[in-house]
């Protein structure tokens, strides 16, 4: 059996490498945003909900790739067996919630459709589902870890 | 579960981020693991014992819920 004692400096590379890779997808996302909102015009109710959302996401991203730098700093790992464990419940609860998600869309185009307004495209459904779920995973991340209940 | 780390890591005049280091763990995953809130796998129940010079039985208290 391999501890994690022998595994540190190969690890510290890769844990580095995705920390970096992470700052440059958030500042990507940052750009594509700030291009997005200047270029658009008139913002509507659906839009400003989209950029709130994204914004949230890139921030709660930047603090877990702070959080990580400041333990690798300090010669701790960036994550450990509890983080992936803790990683993996919030995944599955995002998995589940996306499910959740997906119905509800197709209920509410669905009602819309039927009062005689345009249902939502696939786009819209797609973009929705996509943004609400890394919602759950990040918010259930950060609940859980504040409780530390990884099982 | 019950375990005695903070007892141990007192012993030998330890904090909690000098054992995460010893361990090769996050410090939030030791302080979880004190107040017995987190149950480890065996390997990192192993490299705790190990880091604190005794064995896992000594440090974990199993308890049936």
């Amino acid at each position: 059996m391999k501890t994690n004692i022998k595994n540190k400096p190969k690890r510290i590379g890769k844990d580095r490498t995705v920390i970096i890779a992470g700052f440059v997808v958030s500042a990507l996302v940052l750009a594509t945003l700030v291009l997005w909102v200047t270029n658009m015009g008139r913002i509507n109710l659906f839009e400003s909900l989209n950029i709130l959302i994204i914004l949230f996401l890139v921030i709660s991203a930047t603090w877990l790739l702070v959080d990580r730098t400041r333990n690798m700093r300090a010669g701790l790992p960036a994550k450990d067996e509890m983080t992936v464990k803790l990683m993996h419940k919030a995944g599955y609860y995002a998995y589940l919630a996306s499910i959740y998600i997906a119905l509800a869309l197709m209920w509410y185009s669905d009602s819309l459709e039927e009062s005689g307004g345009a249902g939502l495209n696939a786009g819209q459904v797609g973009g929705a589902i996509i943004l609400l779920s890394a919602i759950v995973l990040m918010g259930s991340y950060f609940y859980l870890s504040h409780k530390g209940a990884a099982e | 579960m019950k375990t005695r780390i903070k007892e141990f890591r007192a012993k030998y005049d330890l904090t909690q981020e000098q054992l995460a280091q010893k361990v090769g763990v996050r410090r939030e995953t030791i302080v979880f693991l004190e107040a017995g809130k987190y149950n480890p796998s065996l390997k990192l129940a192993h490299d705790v014992a190990k880091a604190l010079k005794t064995t896992i039985d000594e440090l974990f208290v199993f308890t049936r819920r």
